[in-house]
């Protein structure tokens, strides 16, 4: 029993790391103001960056490096387009995602030959001759929780207790009354959207870390999800991490379920969608969204 | 208002799309001159290429109808991927479940149908929660996405599957719509079938319902101002549930392509991505039933000019391309869709 609930309690590390990048790459982004659906392709984008980092150096950080800049890279592109160019969010949210998933496979074609996966992070690292890196990259696991554990703690520390993160809020709840205290909304949001695509981007450098490749569409959905739970948690950086766990648990439920047949996994996959659904409806808490949310 | 005007914006993105194919070319090794020949030639220049071109527009003719009329409540429908998902199932259920003796003019109608009405379920209730309790159509569509894909990679891994197929069982042959090389032998071989036709007619037929019905303009209202068009005694959550069943109804119909004319059967992910091309299409469309038919052929004809020149360069580049319009379109459509000013 005990060795069932240690399994799934690893699980639960593993499936939640991802999402707790993304849900709060999705809450910095989303509490400007700027409803961001591009979540899926932060993560394709920072998976992707990852494997091209570690292939070519084998080694974590540079790959965990890599992420950070791609997702800001694919941050600036939304921003650009959102917050210069004057399209909806929304129609932006999906060109990103569009872009990513297109976009991966075209660099996986060009720079390893196959549109489908990259080359095994293990072979390159080996190429390089640097095994002791390549243990160390299995072991990531343990790096990236705890960057995933100072990322929420990050966000939160930014909203409750900065001038930069009480602007960021005024700037998704109130803009025009920002801009009559001079505060420059474009900007606030401009960096907001940035930052919130690099902290997504890490959770697509775990799942590549993870898998010790790149696979075409390896987010999987989870950038959606990571969304669902930006919403559950009411757009509060520590309930939505709370609520990225919680989704996680339940696909490391499955996991761990998994052949026994006690549950139906399709009900544990279906349950963060359906209770985002729910909670959309009733208005969970009497949370709301950022008042500007959605007028882009 | 934007900082760039349009005409601007435009050709910002065809620098863009120039550039991004060009390098991407250049980096495969290969001539661009050549790459767009053989992608208008083999598309364009051959009947089957022709066929196949047509046939790939024919979903996206249906989505792009579905995403733009939703629009013209003011709503954005999002949803239409998990839409055509559940048309997909029905369709695939209905024409297996039909009685062997049930006729052509009976079975198809039938599972077309029997696919609008999953997808006008779904589209509704979004709708519906929208309408009713003020629950984001973005955020509930989305999610309805992922309960449809979740659903439908249970199904078609259980109770749907056929033995050791991937596939669901084959459905009735009357209900399968005919392919168009009967009438024109010249598209053997293609996907093309007589569902085009359909998809066709629909961007026009949804332009005169909103111009010339009092329903149509009820949504046309709405869309506008909700506060005027509630003012005038128009019920607004009504709307919004009807305009968002028809939409997922016209999303849901893609079926009839993917599942009556193509396949005579359904499996995970056929139709996957139809939903948020349909999205691309209407905001490239602006609104208008002419411009929707002309942006699925766009969209098509880079999807499918990817799979021609995939030999030489990856197919995907001109997916990345259909991004960069869809930025561009969304840009230059910014007062377009300006109507929607509504507080989630």
């Amino acid at each position: 029993m005990i060795d069932v609930l240690v399994v799934f309690a690893a699980q639960t590390v593993t499936a939640a790391i991802p999402l707790v990048f993304a849900s709060m790459g999705g809450t910095l982004s989303e509490r400007s103001g700027v409803a961001t659906i591009a979540l899926e392709g932060y993560l394709l984008v920072g998976a992707l960056a990852a494997a091209i980092g570690a292939l070519a150096t084998g080694s974590a950080v540079v790959a965990l490096g890599a992420a950070l800049v791609a997702g800001a890279a694919a941050g600036a592109i939304f921003a650009f387009t959102v917050n210069t160019l004057r399209a909806s969010s929304i129609v932006a949210g999906v060109a990103v995602n569009l872009a990513a998933a297109a976009g991966a496979r075209v660099a996986l074609e060009l720079l390893y030959g196959s549109a489908s996966n990259s080359p095994p992070l293990l072979a390159a690292a080996a190429r390089t001759g640097s095994l002791e890196r390549v243990a160390l990259l299995d072991a990531i696991l343990q790096p990236t929780f705890i960057l995933a554990v100072l990322a929420a703690l990050g966000v939160h520390a930014f909203f409750a207790r900065t001038v930069a993160g009480l602007r960021t809020t005024a700037a998704g709840e109130h803009p025009a009354a920002c801009r009559a205290q001079g505060i420059d909304v474009a900007t606030v949001r401009w960096r907001a959207l940035v930052a919130g695509g690099a902290v997504c981007a890490l959770g697509g450098a775990h799942l590549t870390l993870l898998q010790h490749e790149f696979v075409a569409f390896m987010s999987g959905g989870r950038g959606f999800l990571a969304l669902a739970a930006v919403i559950l948690g009411g757009w509060s950086p520590g309930r939505v991490a709370l609520a990225a766990i919680a989704i996680g648990s339940l696909s490391a439920l499955d996991a761990t379920l998994a052949g026994r047949g006690a549950v139906p996994s399709a009900l544990l996959h279906a349950l963060p969608y359906a209770l985002t659904l729910l909670a959309v409806t009733v208005r969970i808490g009497g949370t709301r969204s950022p008042r500007a949310l959605g007028t882009l | 208002m934007s900082r760039y005007p349009r005409a601007r914006v435009a050709l910002l993105a065809v620098l863009a799309s120039a550039i991004v194919v060009n390098s991407v070319i250049a980096l495969a090794g290969a001539q661009p001159a050549d790459i767009v020949g053989r992608m208008l030639s083999g598309t364009l220049g051959n009947p089957y290429g022709l066929g196949q071109w047509l046939a790939r527009a024919t979903p996206l003719m249906l989505t792009g109808a579905s995403v733009a009329l939703a629009l013209r409540a003011g709503l954005f429908n999002v949803g239409a991927e998990g839409q055509v998902t559940a048309g997909v199932l029905a369709a695939a259920v209905a024409g297996a479940a039909l009685p062997a003796a049930t006729p052509a003019w009976l079975a198809v109608p039938a599972a077309a149908l029997a696919a609008a009405a999953a997808g006008a379920l779904l589209g509704g209730l979004c709708g519906w929660l929208r309408g009713r309790f003020g629950a984001h159509e973005v955020v509930s569509t989305l999610m309805t996405n992922g309960l449809m894909a979740v659903l439908a990679t249970w199904l078609y891994g259980g109770v749907l599957r056929d033995g050791a197929q991937v596939s669901t069982r084959p459905i009735l042959g009357a209900a399968r719509v005919p392919t168009l090389d009967r009438i024109a032998p010249l598209f053997r071989g293609s996907s093309l079938n007589a569902t085009v036709l359909l998809a066709l007619a629909i961007p026009f037929v949804v332009d005169r319902w909103l111009l010339r019905t009092s329903a149509g303009l009820r949504v046309r209202a709405v869309g506008d101002s909700h506060e005027s068009a509630r003012a005038v005694g128009i019920s607004v959550s009504a709307t919004y549930t009807k305009t968002m069943a028809i939409a997922g109804a016209l999303a849901g119909l893609a079926a009839t392509h993917f599942v009556l004319g193509v396949k005579g059967a359904a499996e995970d992910g056929l139709g996957a991505g139809v939903g948020f091309a349909g999205l691309a299409v209407a905001v490239i469309a602006q609104g208008r039933a002419l411009g929707l038919v002309a942006a699925a052929l766009l969209m098509a004809l880079l999807a499918q000019g990817g799979l021609v020149v995939g030999a030489v360069v990856p197919a995907d580049v001109l997916v990345v391309v259909q991004a960069v319009v869809l930025v561009a379109a969304a840009a230059v459509a910014v007062r377009w869709h300006a109507p929607r000013s509504v507080n989630p």
